[in-house]
């Protein structure tokens, strides 16, 4: 459409403008922040996977039929998909999964409420309050975490077989529950803390007596920090493994964590069954956490930060 | 409004859980109630209910636990309603920690637990299992030959430990890939002529094959390409002592750990050194693989299968573990090494089952116990672990009469002796912290055995006289 | 200011002390008591539950380090691999962690979505990883062998872990694996405390990338690196999961890989040893103990020196 020879015409106006915006569109600093992207897509993209590979590959064998297993064979993608896996370990009597998730639950979930209505109190006296004992209690939390698991864990044992709660699952209730006490009411506190005073203040001016406040005000506010820290005990009793292991060697006792590696067994590991079995003990955690991440993050950081 | 629901959600959960923990806590119906005292054994009641015994196996490949479950459920049909045994999958590793938790739970554990001689006195002496002799009727001790059962024995008061199911020794041979051996014109050797020690090492120097089908000695051999290798051991910290205790043994006669003049010690004279030290050099020699410290039993099998390795040192229990993990792989048996001119010796001892301290049922647990050793019942136990039946008249009948590899045994047994081994508190410590960890440093070339061998009896006198 | 009644003041004298007792009582049933027990039976002969506890003083403790075989050199080797396995997980941990937060710390469309898929190993148990990584380590059925066969590298089934003279720089690489997104968690929550103006101060300033990164990012980070590092000296020093399931392989014991408190587990509750499990456990706290404390102190200083 353009005529040679002619001065500049609409068509070599357009023309320029489009080289123009072509030129800014690639300049320097959008280059930059395309490099930028593109790099930063990159790591991101590998960390990713250096995170997931082996989940997925676990996941993925799990569905695997046992032809595929052995090296010469790996595939990424199961060629053979299959249930068989998950079947088998679910009616495997040496793998008692029903059994096994029913104790990790009741473990779990009476630890998690025994520790939650402990704490709970004690982290809001804490944070209220000023006491003595305050700062040594604050200092033996802080220690607590020096202790190693194994001498806690002779002591523990020791003390549990004279009460006769060896091979009971009370024993392990009360021991994931005492241990969780410093992390939760230091948490807790945290979010506690982060409840402004005034709020309180307000409500007795209003005409509530203190434990009247506690409880028009500030457990509603403070509840999604105490779920949160109670999954997060939820999720480590859950996948707790050297206590439980010592603690409760009955068959018929075992948590989740104990009856995949007993059904792992010695020689030549059934790979796939053993996978599914993973993938189970895993779902319970995965889920709760994703629920609870986000929440995780900053009540983490602000109890540490503070 | 949302605080109340929030609390009472809360307080249904608790409530929720008490009661699954009500029902699931207290265990199923009889065996596994945790207890306040022992009791006295009671009188069997006159409810139709049968008494269950559980029963913990360390069973550990595919034959065997089917063997033993399959024992099971033989004696639970022939004992409908008077006595049912549940089995329970356990573990070698995990048996210290099994038993002590039930002492320490004052129950809550399987009553009958499978352990070796060893062991089973050492759990004995330390009050976590019973005595068998009140249930030892002269029938049943008459199952298996006076010297097994002396190694059950615990030296402080005679108490019976453990029965007998399948025997540790003799046990060793050599498996060889028939190919090779073919191929290289070599002829196996046969239970009327085993190969000395230096036979086998001259032949493994012939079957240890480079890439390009050159033997060890060859002129053009390359050491550093090797693609066959003639006869691999293991040499792991585990079985280094053991297997070369066994050979030692068998041409002393007598244990090496010993009791002399009242004090405990490292005993090896100069017939058990100098082959405990043949036993511990195929690497110098060239035909073991330097890799081979540290190698399981399985990779070894692996090597053999893959015709890595032409012949092997197996317990007899390898058979079937092959037949288990690779059905069509061909290999034959022939007796282990034997200098002729030696009388060949094996120590009492093996394996069994115990009974645990808190047992409910000690009567029945023991029922079962001695039922498990009569000779039609042990052929099915001893041959799916692939080890001797501790009542020696097991071997005659099938399936183990019509087993030809196990004809090398018979031989071995017609020939060999007994011996007993006194027993030691801290055997196990000496042998797992100092023997087994030197030996691999012999094996592995940083020690000579003469250096090792003086560490060795410098703390075997630490160590087994505390 | 609070209106005060009679009744408001005595609350307030016995509630916190009300609301404190269960968390107290249960602290020193249960982790006070056990720990102090701990450290008594290590001073005992103490073998199993219901063995004799005589006196033996410091009989334990010389036996562990006296001389060069036997229980000492097992306990000498398991030491130094403890400095081993600590120092390189939490550098591998910190250095991937790190890089992993200023990554997602990043503004770019979908880090959401890499900021899960990274955590989300966190939620996953850790004996369950502890089984995936010994299967990928398995040397017929395993992806790691495949793939180093498959390029070439090797030649044949190497074996990882789980022999007597297995080295311990897989089970690190598992640990590594393992704790790095939770640093990277702590880290990036303290980069995104760090005030935007200072690094468009510093760019106007002529700064570059590495220079902001020095200057300004570590320096403001520093407190944040200092708890987490703590904190995962602490954590790591005393792991026990994955020294104990992965350093077994699918068949063995695992001793020729122990760190302290696996071969702590093993003397107590193995060997029938709880006098010795708790002596080495006493060393193990000892020794973290005076690193946290050397570490706390120098903080201390420079930070009253500022």
């Amino acid at each position: 459409m353009s005529t040679m020879g002619t001065p500049i015409s609409s068509f070599d106006q357009t023309r320029y403008k489009r080289q123009a915006k072509t030129l800014r569109f690639l300049s320097p600093r959008r280059m930059r922040g395309l490099i930028r992207l593109a790099v930063l897509y990159i790591l991101a993209s590998l960390f990713l996977l250096v995170s997931l590979v082996p989940v997925f590959w676990m996941i993925k064998t799990s569905f695997e039929t046992p032809e595929f297993m052995r090296s010469e064979q790996i595939q990424f993608w199961p060629i053979k998909f299959t249930l068989e896996n998950y079947r088998s370990v679910l009616t495997n009597p040496n793998a008692m999964i029903a059994r096994s998730t029913l104790n990790s639950i009741i473990v779990a979930t009476l630890s998690t409420l025994l520790n939650i209505f402990v704490t709970a109190s004690a982290a809001y006296a804490m944070s209220r309050f000023e006491f003595r004992g305050k700062f040594l209690f604050g200092l033996f939390l802080l220690l607590f975490y020096m202790i190693p698991g194994t001498l806690l864990l002779i002591g523990m044992f020791v003390l549990l077989a004279k009460m006769h709660l060896i091979n009971n699952l009370m024993g392990l209730v009360i021991t994931y529950a005492a241990g969780g006490i410093p992390l939760s009411v230091w948490w807790l506190k945290g979010y506690f803390d982060a409840i402004p005073v005034e709020i309180e203040e307000q409500a007795m001016i209003d005409g509530c007596n203190r434990l009247g406040a506690l409880f028009r005000v500030i457990v509603p506010l403070a509840l999604p920090g105490v779920v949160a820290v109670g999954i997060f005990q939820f999720v480590g009793a859950w996948n707790e493994f050297m206590l439980a292991l010592t603690i409760i060697q009955s068959d018929y006792l075992q948590l989740l964590p104990v009856r995949i590696i007993n059904f792992m067994g010695f020689q030549r590991v059934d790979w796939g069954p053993t996978m599914a079995f993973s993938v189970i003990v895993a779902i319970p955690a995965l889920i709760l956490f994703t629920i609870v991440q986000r929440n995780m993050v900053t009540g983490l950081m602000s109890g540490f930060t503070k | 409004m949302a605080r109340k629901k929030w609390i009472s959600v809360l307080i249904t959960m608790l409530i929720v859980t008490l009661i699954a923990a009500g029902c699931a806590s207290p265990t199923p119906a009889p065996q596994p109630a945790p207890q306040e005292e022992t009791q006295a054994p009671q009188q069997e009641s006159e409810s139709e209910e049968p008494a269950v015994v559980q029963y913990w196996s360390n069973g550990w490949f595919p034959s065997s636990i089917s063997g033993r479950k399959a024992l099971v459920d033989k004696f639970n049909s022939e004992h409908e309603g008077q006595i049912q045994v549940e089995y329970v999958q356990g573990d070698w590793s995990q048996g210290d920690t099994y038993v002590q938790s039930g002492v320490a739970a004052g129950g809550g554990i399987a009553c009958i637990a499978e352990w070796w001689a060893g062991g089973a006195v050492d759990w004995y002496r330390k009050g976590w299992t019973l005595d068998l002799s009140p249930y030892l009727t002269a029938e049943r001790r008459a199952l298996m030959e006076e010297a097994q059962w002396e190694a059950r024995t615990s030296p402080d008061d005679g108490a019976i430990v453990m029965n007998g199911t399948v025997l540790e020794e003799p046990l060793l041979m050599l498996l060889y890939n028939p190919a090779h051996l073919e191929a290289a014109g070599i002829s196996p050797a046969t239970a009327d002529a085993p190969w000395t020690w230096s036979e086998l090492f001259e032949n493994a120097k012939l079957l240890t094959l480079d890439a390009s089908g050159k033997h060890l000695g060859e002129d053009g051999f390359d050491k550093d390409n090797v693609v066959q290798w003639g006869y691999v051991h293991r040499i792991d910290a585990e079985k280094v002592w053991q297997d070369g205790m066994l050979f030692a043994q068998g041409r002393m006669g007598k244990p090496i750990v010993r009791e002399e003049n009242g004090e405990w010690g490292w005993f090896l004279d100069e017939s058990g050194a100098e082959i405990y030290e043949t036993f511990l050099t195929p690497i110098q020699e060239g035909i073991t693989p330097p890799e081979a410290i540290g190698l399981g039993g399985d990779t070894l099998e692996q090597m053999f299968v893959d015709g890595k390795a032409s012949i092997i040192l197996r317990p007899a229990f390898a058979f079937p573990i092959l037949h288990d993990n690779f059905p069509d792989f061909q290999f034959s048996a022939m007796p282990a090494p034997f200098d002729k001119g030696d009388t060949v010796y094996y120590q009492a001892g093996g394996e069994g089952m115990v009974l645990t301290k808190n047992c409910e049922h000690p009567e029945e647990a023991a029922e079962f116990m001695f039922w498990v050793m009569e000779p039609e019942n042990l052929s099915v136990y001893a041959y799916g672990n692939g080890m001797l039946p501790a009542n020696k008249q097991a071997l005659d009948v099938e399936p183990f009469k019509s087993d030809t590899n196990w004809d090398i045994i018979r031989s071995y047994l017609e020939v060999a002796e007994i011996f007993t081994t006194p027993f030691n508190p801290n055997y196990v410590e000496f042998r797992d912290t100092v023997l087994g960890p030197t030996l691999v440093e012999v094996a592995s070339g940083t020690l000579t055995f003469e250096e090792a061998n003086k560490v060795i009896e410098e703390q075997a006198k630490l160590i087994l006289n505390r | 200011m609070l209106k005060s009644s009679t009744f408001y003041r005595v609350q307030k004298g016995m509630l916190p002390y009300t609301l404190m007792l269960p968390a107290v009582l249960a602290l020193l049933a249960f982790s006070i008591y056990p720990f102090i027990s701990g450290i008594w039976y290590s001073f005992t002969s103490i073998g199993w539950v219901d063995d004799a506890a005589r006196f033996v003083g410091l009989d334990n403790y010389k036996l562990i380090f006296e001389g060069n075989v036997g229980a000492a050199q097992i306990f000498k080797e398991s030491l130094w691999r403890s400095f081993y396995w600590t120092g390189a997980a939490i550098g591998g941990q910190f250095v991937l962690g790190l890089f992993a937060a200023l990554i997602l710390n990043e503004k770019f469309p979908g880090r959401t979505i890499f900021r899960i898929g990274i955590l989300v190993s966190i939620a996953i148990p850790t004996v369950v990883l502890a089984l995936i990584w010994n299967w990928m380590y398995d040397p017929f059925y395993g992806l790691i062998n495949f793939y180093l066969q498959k390029i070439g590298i090797l030649s044949g089934p190497k074996i990882w872990v789980g022999q007597t003279n297995s080295p311990l720089w897989p089970l690190i690489i598992v640990a590594i694996w393992r704790g790095f997104p939770f640093m990277s968690l702590m880290l990036l929550s303290g980069l995104q405390g760090i005030p935007d103006e200072l690094y468009e101060a510093a760019k106007v300033d002529g700064a570059n990338v590495i220079d902001r990164f020095i200057h300004i990012t570590l320096p403001q980070l520093r407190t944040i690196i200092i708890i987490a590092l703590m904190l995962h000296t602490l954590w790591w020093w005393n792991h026990f999961d994955i020294v104990m399931i992965v350093g077994s392989g699918s068949s063995g014991f695992g001793y020729g890989t122990a760190t302290i408190p696996y071969l702590a587990w093993v003397e107590a509750f193995r060997w029938s040893h709880l006098s010795r499990g708790a002596a080495i456990s006493v060393i193990a706290m000892l020794v973290v103990g005076g690193i946290i404390y050397w570490n706390a102190r120098r903080e201390l200083r420079s930070v009253s020196n500022q």
